[in-house]
């Protein structure tokens, strides 16, 4: 049995696990063999690492890590780990996996045949502060009695002004992403909503969906975009292993004597 | 029409990065992430927080808009 710790890319059917050769994170100077380790009906899909060595987000790291857990995503069912994920053996793995087999077994089963499509609604416009403004007479006359020439915009008034835009944008966030999910939720297995991360965002989406059916949503996407105003943007991407879908919680392994824990 | 782009699961590092960092299985014990002297661009503001310096940002942001808005004067 290996001493080597291990690096952990999430878990699969024990009876599907495939053989992905030398695709995963380095160790020892070149990218590691990735495999199974097997307990009962499940496996944990690994490769060796490093003992010694922290996880950096870098993209050298971060790639084959997108890799595996794609083609693992291809070729069968996974619950894909987040990034960063390092068991200190195969014993200490297998006695993590050992009493939550029955757990991985059902999420593997809930997540069967099923792939992530991700779509997200951007305005694309040049200022998005100009486009709220200008189609709102509310914050054009806020805007033109704060900063009109000569005038001094008091702190509070910089602040109410602010929170009205915020109340305008996320007004408006709301209305569009109904529409959107409304367009979109009809055939799919399951949605997730993120919130946004940047002004000029609608709606980060993730829908979970039938393999078979994968086409006929990109298509479906099309057609909705096909329907919105110019000043709209969706990107949809996808497949996605079904990383804003997973719900499993496990119980963790038995204390093993003094563990580094990341700084 | 909207705009529309179409990408696999191999496009943008940002895509990417969402899911396999924000998403997905965690074992605390098993977690071996380290963001120790790395200049975190990707994951700087990554969620937008209601907040004094949003707003006064935003109001700046706004009042650049007036100036483009002013007509010229002879």
């Amino acid at each position: 049995m290996s001493s080597n710790s291990l690096y952990v890319y999430g878990f699969v059917r024990a009876s599907e696990a495939p053989e992905l050769g030398e695709a995963g994170l380095a160790h020892e100077g070149k990218p590691a063999r990735v495999y199974a380790v097997r307990s009962g009906k499940v496996a944990a899909m690994v490769s060796a690492y490093d003992a010694n060595r922290r996880v950096l987000p870098l993209r050298r790291n971060l790639e084959p890590h997108h890799r595996v857990v794609a083609e693992l995503a291809r070729v069968t069912t996974v619950v894909p780990m987040a990034f960063g994920h390092v068991a200190q053996g195969e014993s200490e793995l297998k006695s993590l996996l050992a009493p939550n087999v029955g757990a991985i077994s059902a999420e593997l089963d809930r997540l069967e045949g099923k792939v992530e499509m991700g779509v997200r609604v951007q305005w694309d416009v040049q200022n998005i502060f100009k486009y709220f403004v200008d189609g709102d007479a509310g914050l054009a006359a806020t805007r033109d009695r704060l900063f009109a020439a000569g005038a001094t915009a008091m702190h509070a008034d910089r602040l109410e002004l602010g929170r009205m835009f915020e109340e305008r944008l996320q007004a408006a966030r709301t209305s569009l992403a109904e529409q959107v999910l409304g367009s979109l939720e009809g055939e799919v297995a399951g949605v997730r909503s993120n919130p946004p991360t940047t002004e000029e965002m609608v709606a980060d989406l993730a829908f979970l969906v039938e393999r078979g059916r994968q086409q006929r949503f990109e298509e479906r996407v099309a057609e909705v975009a096909a329907l919105w105003p110019p000043e709209y943007l969706f990107h949809c991407t996808g497949p996605w292993a079904p990383f804003n879908f997973v719900e499993l919680q496990l119980g963790s392994a038995p204390a093993a004597g003094d563990r580094e824990w990341a700084s | 029409m909207a705009k529309l782009v179409q990408s696999s699961n191999s496009s943008g590092l940002v895509e990417v990065v969402d899911r396999i960092l924000d998403k997905g299985i965690v074992i605390d014990a098993w977690v071996k992430l380290s963001l120790v002297g790395i200049e975190v661009l990707l994951l700087e503001a990554r969620v937008v927080v209601s907040s004094v310096e949003t707003y006064l940002a935003y109001a700046e942001a706004i009042s650049l808009t007036a100036s483009a808005a002013v007509p010229a004067t002879a």
